[in-house]
């Protein structure tokens, strides 16, 4: 009998693929020299101290080598990167006040109608800069702040200074220096103590500009028993130049406080999306990563948490799906640095025609955690021999009362649960859309419903045939 | 003499967790002249010239320890096991250091021909006050149809360092089980490869550890499937007690055309101090879409309820953690043979579980 192999369809990009008419309105030089992030910094007219930190930043940058684990990065030229694009766009809390083309584009991809039904807030960026930022008045009014990094900076810049960058530090890796260097835009959220937001809170990043960099940065803070969901899209039409997006994300989850930060990354196939994301739980505090990644040519994201409060809490979901022309690194990493704390580590990934999709995972369990526990469950699924599914994961447990299990598998579907599934009156069809829909579930059902269907949308799926 | 960037983690990782390849580890001056010892081996043929190995296809770390096992060998020996041979008692192999006898480098190769059938113990001890060196590289060649245990007991002494290297290479129909029982020595280095390149071939890897007071281990263990409906098991139990460290890389590799291969890792890890250093990566690589692939690893101190149940009927705290961990690792220990050397071990892991647990 012939073997007909499942089919799975590749995301539905011409939504995301539709380029803009509208140019910049300024924009540096390729390349990184100290004169361009002086520039950038001199046209956010910013205080001394964050012109400091980004030249100390481009310091390390320059000492530092390209990782030599994971998918090769040879490709980037960053004499080839424009760093700065501002857009011919200023800030605004109205849609209707921005140039037609930008706001066709969020409304094309239904920023601006999620506003209305489901979201507490909406930013949206534009290059490197953030075009639109608004927030829900009663929010407002228990004192929630949403606003651009830029505005932070400004009318914040106690707290902005003594929490930018302290849980990014630029000698960490070439690309937090890289960021630390040449950042702009992004968002800043403050939820005081024991308010909590009802509805998400949205940022999305649109990147136009043809061999551009993204350097966003996301700061929140969630004070004591405050409970806030963020979530993060992002999405480039493809370009023949390699775009590059590396944004920095740091969340400080104060005592009891909850924060999930969902993201759905559907960039373009010529981007490197090489970005840092944070957490810093402390005592009963929680945070939950939610995170789908469909796009880019190469990503290399590990969002990591480091539980430094007793009974701190992280969970990670996360499913990732690899296409032709795709190297998608991706996991999380945790720090386990004070007693009673858990963590549970989700993750799914789907490769197909020759995509290679890699989880990557440290969990660090360190001698003061005593009591701790971690449970790690990933699993793989292969569509095609051409394709690549690698996990590497890493445990370092250095006290005896602690509890990690770690489970793994990889594979195709099996025949087992597709006759299981026709047994009880399935057929052969929906046998296997309920398996493949079934196995990104766990991430799907920790979005808001109008997420899971976006995402459900991401994953076309097309099955044919017997299984092979 | 050093012996560096060994143990290498396949598909390397992030610098910050020093798991990417093992720490340097420094050889010791001394010799060797002792007479190798083989019991049981009237029906094998022996070549006592050093075996020359084709590394080409060995990975890169485990070819700098056939290189400097090879530059400094005390020992060679090429042991060949004929065509449907099958010895029914276990061939051993023992190597003793002593006062005299300092420094071990062994290079072994054995190649089981077509059919055959049998088990080698290499048993490797040391009875000095000085501090000894061991370096070696065992072959194995299991060609279409031979089924080849192989027992590598390490039991060397607190002071003594212990780098050893296995590699293997099994052909069709052919099946190697390899048990590592690492007991031993201040510091180890242990690696072992195994390549499955003939279709419907089998290896079981199995490892045992005991890590107590300063030690340091670090375990390379892979089985890579090239054959179609191959069979792969990596099991590993292990006890950490004291301030040992322990680090285990162990590696199942579906290489691109292993159609129907299923392999599985296992580790199990009892710690029994707060001191203790655990790393494990256990990484599962594919390349191949029909395989059945998973890997399990668990870490913890000894059950309380099993700990409660054994001192309810009267065992000591002591006794009652000893018991679990040889109950941990009764299923790999029941391998062992011949039954003197599996009493040895027994013995050994209760006099450091009697002294450091």
């Amino acid at each position: 009998m012939e073997r007909v192999k499942t089919q799975v369809e590749d995301i539905e990009r011409s939504i995301y693929d539709i380029t803009d008419t509208a140019h910049e309105s300024y924009q540096v030089e390729k390349g990184l020299t100290e004169a361009i992030v002086r520039e950038i910094s001199a046209s956010k007219n910013e205080p001394q101290w964050m012109l400091k930190q980004r030249l100390l930043s481009l310091e390390q940058f320059r000492k530092m080598k390209l990782p030599d684990w994971g998918p090769s990065l040879e490709e980037l030229d960053m004499d080839q990167i424009v760093t700065y694009v501002r857009p011919k766009a200023q800030m605004s809390d109205d849609w209707k006040t921005l140039p037609d083309d930008i706001r066709g584009t969020f409304d094309r991809l239904g920023i601006s109608k999620s506003e209305q039904d489901a979201l507490s807030g909406v930013g949206a960026q534009y290059d490197s800069e953030v075009v639109y930022h608004s927030i829900k008045e009663y929010l407002k009014k228990q004192g929630v702040i949403y606003v651009d990094m830029d505005t932070a900076v400004q009318e914040y810049e106690e707290i902005v200074k003594a929490n930018f960058m302290k849980l990014l530090p630029p000698n960490e890796h070439k690309f937090m220096a890289l960021h630390g260097a040449v950042w702009s835009g992004g968002s800043f959220v403050y939820v005081p103590e024991g308010v909590e937001v009802d509805m998400p809170l949205q940022s999305y990043f649109r990147l136009n500009a043809p061999g551009a960099g993204q350097f966003e940065h996301t700061l929140i803070i969630c004070d004591k028993g405050s409970k806030v969901h963020f979530i993060e899209g992002c999405s480039a039409p493809r370009y023949n130049v390699l775009n590059l997006h590396a944004g920095g994300v740091e969340l400080y989850v104060r005592e009891g406080a909850t924060l999930r930060y969902s993201t759905i990354e559907n960039w373009s196939k010529n981007m490197l999306n090489l970005n840092s994301k944070r957490a810093k739980v402390d005592k009963n505090g929680t945070i939950e990563w939610v995170s789908g990644t469909f796009g880019s040519h190469i990503t290399m994201l590990y969002p990591t948490s480091v539980l430094s409060g007793e009974n701190a809490r992280s969970e990670y979901t996360g499913v990732s799906f690899a296409n032709e022309g795709q190297f998608l690194d991706t996991g999380t990493k945790v720090i386990h640095a004070a007693p009673n704390t858990s963590s549970t580590i989700s993750s799914k990934s789907i490769s197909k025609n020759g995509g290679n999709a890699t989880y990557r995972s440290a969990v660090s369990i360190k001698p003061n955690a005593k009591n701790s526990k971690c449970s790690v469950v990933c699993e793989s699924l292969m569509m095609d021999r051409k394709s690549r599914s690698d996990t590497i994961p890493v445990m370092d447990v250095r006290n005896d009362t602690v509890d990690i299990g770690h489970e793994a598998k990889i594979g195709r579907i099996s025949d087992e649960s597709i006759f299981y599934l026709m047994s009880r009156g399935l057929n052969e069809e929906e046998a296997k859309a309920l398996i493949v829909r079934g196995f990104v579930e766990p991430v799907t059902k920790e979005l808001p419903l109008e997420y899971a269907v976006e995402m459900n949308q991401l994953i076309g799926l097309e099955l044919e045939g017997t299984i092979g | 003499m050093k012996l560096t960037h060994i143990n290498q983690l396949q598909m390397p990782t992030w610098r910050w967790l020093k798991i990417n390849e093992a720490e340097p580890v420094v050889g010791l001056a001394g010799n060797y002249n002792k007479t190798l010892q083989i019991q049981n081996g009237e029906k094998l043929q022996i070549d006592h010239q050093l075996p020359v190995i084709d590394d080409s296809q060995l990975p890169k770390d485990l070819r700098r320890n056939l290189v400097f096992t090879s530059k400094n060998a005390s020992v060679g020996r090429t042991i060949t096991i004929g065509e449907n041979i099958k010895l029914k008692e276990p061939v051993i192999l023992d190597f003793e250091m002593d006062d005299k006898n300092t420094a071990l480098f062994d290079l072994i190769r054995i190649n089981a021909k077509t059919g055959s059938e049998a088990t080698l113990v290499l048993r490797y001890t040391s009875k000095s006050k000085r501090s000894c060196f061991h370096s070696g590289f065992t072959y194995l060649e299991v060609e279409a149809g031979a089924k080849i245990k192989l027992i590598m007991a390490q039991m060397l002494s607190p002071a003594d360092r212990n780098a050893g290297a296995v590699a293997a290479t099994v052909g069709e129909a052919a099946a190697a089980e390899v048990l590592l029982g690492e007991l031993g020595s201040a510091q180890t280095t242990g690696s072992c490869n195994i390549e499955l390149e003939g279709n419907l071939s089998h290896a079981d890897l199995d490892g045992i550890y005991i890590g107590t007071g300063e030690q340091k281990q670090d375990f390379n263990y892979r089985i890579g499937f090239h054959g179609k409906d191959t069979e792969g098991n990596i099991t590993v139990k292990g006890a950490l007690a004291g301030n040992a460290k322990k680090v285990m890389k162990s590696t199942i590799d579906f290489i691109t055309g292993a159609s129907g291969a299923k392999g599985r890792e296992e580790e199990t890890v009892l710690t029994l101090s707060d001191r203790v250093i655990n790393l494990s990566a256990p990484l599962l690589l594919c390349g191949e879409d029909n395989v059945e692939g998973e890997h399990a690893t668990s870490t913890g101190k000894p059950d309380e309820a099993k700990l409660y149940y054994l001192m309810s009927r009267g065992f000591s705290e002591k006794e009652a953690r000893r018991l679990i961990v040889e109950a941990s690792f009764t299923p790999l220990m029941r391998k062992v043979e011949p039954q003197p050397l599996q009493e040895e071990w027994r013995e050994w892991i209760q006099g450091v579980m009697h002294s450091d647990a």
